[in-house]
């Protein structure tokens, strides 16, 4: 068997997929049987996609960052990453149902939508060859995988009225470890995020003379942007509970409105990408 | 003595106090803030005049075609609801402005408060405040107050906190701080949206941008905009990576008057006198030069320029497929010139050009070859000298605003790292000896960005435990 970049992705799609059902029984069951396997099978699939991703780093010379194609497979790694990182610090492990569903999707997008030449490996564009570009999507990626953690901690906030009047869901988090987490997770993506922001607007700055990049992916990093700056503001407002919850849902809504519905960085540009 | 409070000594609010307190609220701004995102959604899902074709009017015309063929009769209603222009419309601009006269109401509103909060931490707390409660801790020790008050005060500097104490007869008082000025990182964030904003006036106001610039090597470039400066390309520099990819594309130029040589890059633009220029793109350019017999130059006549002959040619081309012509007048010979990435059906794979060559009025080329490195050719007789070489395209910019916007941004980064990463954390504590026993009171306390510095406070006080 060749072990070429797509057998690694096909792999550690499988793997997610096991990883998403043990998840799964152990959320609603509240067994600790199948707690070590999700959470083993899942860092199997992150290094699996990674390694999938090194392959193709060798091969096409620069980190996956053109196109839909390799940016949603680097946003499936990033917040499965980001998720496994914040199991281990909070042992909060039914949040990892809606990581691994959001990995999955994305995982599927890339592999059975896209269309197979935009599979291909396309030169990597001058004006992306920049430290600030770099610092700009590494920074925007966490920020997002932190923004889909904060929307999963709330999902479970708000669903888990309904599964404990069902006897379900003995293993969710109550409501204040929920808010803790979905807090501190949306300062810290918060702040990537603003980083994010400010190295693209360098980025443009040193690109075309201008602060924004002239294509919609711009516009919607702004919306994230202050869609969680909105959040943050009713938050030390005095909003927490349900209310908040519902703003993490909508604020991961934006955000993959901001990764699926702004066209992609680079696309219809000329040889370097202006 | 206290005042009493009556009907008469409480100052009814006023429609400025009301106007305040709208303007004050946190709600108002995560509403604005929502609706200002999704105005930015709304402008994402149509395609934008102002970002891509408004300045230039043929490209203007012809990005609207696009849109009329994608939206079809409902291009004329959205584009009267603004749907196209979202960036500049009304709609978008006025809760852009309230958003920010809300921020400044807002800092305004708190800046006293929170200075208050970060220079005047009050040293000396009453007992009930160290009453039991979350963030309150009380044990005891055989330390004397005073060795009790240094051993808190070292482990408190160790952990980065700033130690006040005030002591009398058998009571030693302490609060110490952390990240005191983190307190004011909400303040400076706000400061640098607004000084963003100012930043965007500045250029809406005082702004110019030349796109296009289109430059062949040996050309010099008047900026112009009541400018004396210009830009002489002496060369284009592409460097390619294995796969035939432009890594990186340098217009080496000359800036005048001064003689002052610089090099313009992708992402490494040169900044002169207040005018940016970028690399925006480049070209294949040809430079052609005819000999006739005996090695004498001929003149030349290009398509673009029919009235005047010269010995030397540059042609440019603007891509794939396109074509240019010279002739050599005085032996009636027309030579064309078209460029292509590759001709696979010629197994020709990297950038390549057909020359063909024509007598007079002749519709079918008496000569055609292919060229792809700099070289002569013989058409008809005539030595045609060609020269393979690029031509670059600027982006030549003067935007005072955006200085100030990069300050301002600056400042958000700065306020938000301060919020997030330096949290400011307060202790306070009350040392008493009574009875022989000294009795050491810890309260806790945090600026309202901090989350949970309860396990922090936790983890404090056994460091200082463990000290004591």
């Amino acid at each position: 068997m060749v072990l070429d970049e797509m057998t690694f992705f096909g792999l550690a799609y499988a793997s997610f997929v096991v990883a998403l059902v043990a998840y799964l029984a152990h959320a609603l069951k509240g067994d600790e049987v199948y707690a070590p396997v999700a959470s083993g099978v899942a860092w199997l699939g992150a290094v699996l996609l990674l390694a999938g991703l090194a392959l193709r780093l060798g091969r096409t010379g620069h980190w996956p960052v053109v196109g839909r194609y390799q940016v949603s497979l680097t946003f499936a790694l990033a917040v499965v990453v980001a998720y496994l990182l914040l199991e281990r610090l909070t042992g909060l492990r039914a949040a990892g149902v809606f990581v691994l569903f959001v990995a999955l999707a994305f995982l599927s997008y890339a592999l059975f939508i896209v269309p197979s030449p935009e599979r291909m490996a396309p030169p990597l564009p001058p004006v992306l060859r920049s430290g600030w570009f770099a610092t700009h999507f590494s920074a925007t990626a966490a920020a997002y995988s932190l923004f889909a953690l904060s929307c999963s901690v709330s999902l479970l906030h708000l669903i888990r009225p309904v599964l404990a009047g069902r006897g379900w869901g003995r293993s969710l988090p109550d409501g204040e470890a929920a808010e803790g987490v979905n807090y501190r997770v949306v300062m810290l993506g918060f702040a990537a995020l603003t980083v994010g922001v400010v190295a693209g607007a360098v980025w443009a700055w040193l690109g075309w003379g201008g602060l924004w990049p002239p294509h919609a992916a711009g516009a919607g990093v702004l919306a994230v942007w202050l869609i969680y700056g909105a959040w943050l503001h009713v938050r030390w407002g005095g909003w927490s509970g349900r209310r908040l919850a519902v703003v993490s849902v909508v604020g991961f809504c934006v955000v993959l409105f901001a990764l699926l519905g702004t066209g992609w960085p680079v696309a219809g540009y000329n040889a370097l990408g202006i | 003595m206290t005042t009493e409070v009556t009907p008469a000594t409480v100052r009814r609010r006023d429609i400025l106090d009301n106007l305040w307190f709208f303007f004050r609220s946190p709600r108002l701004a995560f509403w604005l803030m929502v609706v200002v995102a999704a105005l930015c959604v709304l402008g994402t899902l149509f395609p934008q005049a102002s970002s891509q074709a408004a300045p230039d009017s043929i490209a203007y015309a012809q990005w609207w075609a696009g849109v009329q063929e994608r939206f079809g009769s409902w291009a004329g209603p959205l584009a009267a609801l603004g749907l196209f222009d979202v960036y500049d419309a009304l709609w978008f601009r006025l809760p852009l402005a309230v958003l920010l006269f809300n921020l400044l109401i807002c800092t305004a509103d708190r800046l006293s408060a929170t200075w208050q909060s970060v220079t005047q931490a009050q040293v000396r707390q009453k007992e009930s405040f160290f009453a039991e409660g979350e963030g309150r801790v009380t044990f005891t020790t055989q330390l004397p107050v005073e060795q009790m008050l240094n051993r808190l005060r070292e482990a408190l500097r160790v952990a980065l906190y700033r130690v006040r104490t005030e002591e009398e007869s058998s009571v030693a008082y302490l609060c110490a701080d952390r990240f005191r000025w983190a307190e004011l990182g909400p303040v400076v964030i706000h400061l640098g949206l607004v000084i963003v904003a100012v930043g965007a006036v500045v250029s809406r106001g005082y702004a110019w941008r030349e796109k296009g610039v289109t430059v062949a090597p040996g050309q010099t470039y008047q900026v112009g905009h009541g400018s004396d400066l210009s830009l002489r390309l002496d060369a284009v520099q592409v460097d390619r990576d294995p796969d035939g990819a432009p890594r990186q594309v340098l217009s080496h130029v000359t800036l005048l008057p001064g003689e002052q040589p610089d090099v313009i890059g992708v992402n490494w633009p040169v900044f002169h006198r207040g005018v940016a220029f970028y690399q925006s793109g480049y070209g294949p350019a040809v430079r052609v030069r005819a000999f006739g017999e005996g090695g004498r130059s001929l003149e030349l006549q290009t398509s673009t320029d029919e009235t005047a002959a010269e010995p030397e040619a540059i042609l440019l081309f603007p891509g794939e497929g396109s074509e240019r012509y010279v002739a050599v007048s005085a032996r009636g010979i027309v030579v064309r010139l078209t460029f292509y990435e590759s001709l696979p059906e010629q197994d020709v794979w990297e950038p390549v050009f057909v020359v063909q060559g024509y007598r007079g009025n002749a519709v079918q080329p008496f000569f055609t070859t292919l060229l792809q490195k700099s070289g002569p050719v013989n058409v008809g007789g005539v030595r045609i000298e060609l020269t393979l070489d690029h031509y670059a395209v600027w982006q030549v910019v003067r935007d005072p605003g955006v200085p100030i916007a990069i300050v301002g941004l600056a400042l958000v980064v700065a306020g938000v790292v301060a919020v997030v990463f330096f949290p400011h954390t307060r202790l306070w504590a009350l040392v008493a000896e009574e009875k022989g026993e000294v009795t050491v009171k810890l309260a806790a306390g945090a600026g309202r960005h901090v989350f949970g510095f309860g396990r922090g406070f936790a983890r404090l006080v056994d460091e200082l435990r463990e000290r004591v």
